[in-house]
């Protein structure tokens, strides 16, 4: 029964002493999270359960894109999964909820949509800086996938590809933190009748592309024609039917069930949407079109999903995937619906 | 008090869902050869983040599991009945939509004519949202 829990995984032999700096900042990370929500507490009595959406949002992207980079050295205490670190994803949500709480505060009067633009920018010079620091540290690597497709300039020895890399990323992780706002500070959402649909369906197409570009350097997208390549191997016609079947998924359970709560409609999005994608995604990855490169392939476990014949990781990652796309985009639609 | 009341029960068949949700997926588990302990180290060697996973597919399995059981003793759901002026309407899905929206931005200090307009934008008909006031009145 043992042998069940040992993880014989390649991904999970790397260095875990940490240095003295290491462990410096490690409890910077934390006490800086006490002192935060402290001090935020006097002025918004729900702020832990913001803070704990946004840690949930950052440990679900930190469990699927850990592949792409190393976190090494953080002391064995520090690792929930494989080198996925909560301090890390701590560190991260710290960030978010400073950008967050920034853009309310000297953005009052703006408009929603326009706080959210100025939280992801605020990220980029915020994120650097820690991305500066963990690679002075030596915590942080990047996979040879990674470093294959940089340009190789770096900023502060932070590769320059950030610079779109971060907005991606933190956009889909404000954009889910956002939509479940919306439920923790009971704020009114419009129920729809007749619906924008080709808005709705540019706001998907650009929530996936995020995505896209965030797991673009894990995946090959091999054998799909040559025009459909639009940006390095994403493929329009790949990407195009994931947009539609989120499209298609949400505006009819917004069309159903017009009366559920955000929880609800969340979760049956998430549900409804899986199961379309699953097979599609199985179809893919049997016949080779989806191709998971060596730094992803050495992080499986080596357990396959009955039916699926698909590792295991993938089976559980696609609904955390789509978490944070739905997430980004019902966010950008919500906010568009209720503009007054 | 009433509040009170409404939230402690809408908690209590949350977690009546999510019960009943987790048993059926176990016991569909258990049938399958190994399924139970493929749901146990899913969730132990993913350090729990599978649980994001299973526990909407709990709750989702758990509202149709308690849905068909309402269904089949031929009564309507609970959330769906409104009383007014000492009579009991049961809504329909829209009807409900909107009402709970009126609700909801009346908390929040708007005002008629804004919530009026908001709804017209998004495409219900002044019928509905004159209706949905009356109810909400």
């Amino acid at each position: 029964m043992l042998t069940l829990f040992q993880c014989n995984s390649p991904a999970c032999f790397f260095d875990r002493t940490p240095t003295v700096p290491i462990i410096w900042f490690e409890f910077f990370v934390i006490i800086t999270m006490i002192v935060l929500l402290f001090l935020l507490f006097k002025y918004d009595k729900k702020v832990l359960f913001r803070y704990a959406v946004i840690l949930i949002g950052v440990l679900i992207f930190d469990f699927f894109t850990h592949p792409m980079w190393d976190s090494f050295r953080m002391g064995s205490w520090s690792y929930i999964y494989r080198d996925v670190s909560w301090i890390l994803s701590v560190n991260l949500a710290n960030l978010i909820l400073v950008s967050v709480t920034l853009s309310e505060y000297f953005f009052k009067r703006g408009s929603e949509f326009e706080r959210f633009i100025i939280s992801v920018l605020t990220m980029i010079p915020l994120v650097w800086v820690s991305e500066w620091l963990l690679i002075t540290l030596g915590i942080r690597g990047y996979a040879p996938e990674i470093q294959k497709i940089l340009p190789g300039l770096t900023l502060f020895q932070v590769p320059i590809g950030a610079f779109y890399y971060i907005p991606a990323y933190t956009a889909l992780l404000i954009g889910f933190y956002k939509y479940w706002d919306y439920m923790i500070s009971n704020k009114p959402v419009v129920p729809v009748k007749k619906g924008n649909w080709l808005r709705n369906l540019l706001i998907c197409t650009l929530a996936v592309f995020m995505f896209e570009i965030m797991v673009e350097p894990m995946v090959i997208n091999a054998k799909m024609p040559s025009w459909s390549y639009i940006y390095r191997d994403i493929s329009i016609v790949m990407t195009g039917i994931w947009v539609i079947i989120i499209w298609l998924v949400t505006t009819l359970i917004d069309r159903l069930v017009p009366h559920y709560n955000l929880i609800r409609k969340f979760v049956l999005y998430t549900i409804g949407i899986a199961i379309l994608t699953l097979p599609y995604e199985t179809f893919l990855i049997r016949n080779s079109y989806r191709i998971y490169d060596v730094s992803a392939a050495n992080n499986f476990s080596g357990f396959y999903m009955p039916f699926f014949n698909i590792p295991v990781e993938i089976f559980f990652a696609i609904p955390l995937y789509l978490a944070m796309v739905i997430g980004l985009n019902k966010y950008v639609q919500i906010v568009l619906d209720n503009r007054k | 008090m009433a509040d009170l009341n409404k939230q402690v029960t809408s908690a209590q068949s949350t977690g009546k869902r999510f019960l009943v949700g987790f048993l059926t997926i176990a016991i569909v588990m258990a049938i399958w050869p190994g399924g139970l302990g493929f749901l146990l180290i899913s969730i132990i060697c993913s350090g729990g983040m599978t649980l994001v996973i299973w526990l909407p597919l709990a709750y989702v399995v758990g509202l149709i599991v308690t849905s068909l059981f309402n269904f089949a003793k031929g009564g309507h759901n609970p959330d769906k009945v409104v009383a007014t002026n000492g009579q009991h309407h049961v809504l329909n899905n829209d009807q409900l939509a909107l009402l709970n929206y009126i609700k909801q931005a009346k908390a929040n200090n708007m005002s008629n004519e804004v919530i009026a307009s908001q709804l017209k934008n998004n495409g219900w008909a002044e019928v509905d949202i004159n209706n949905a006031f009356k109810l909400f009145s």
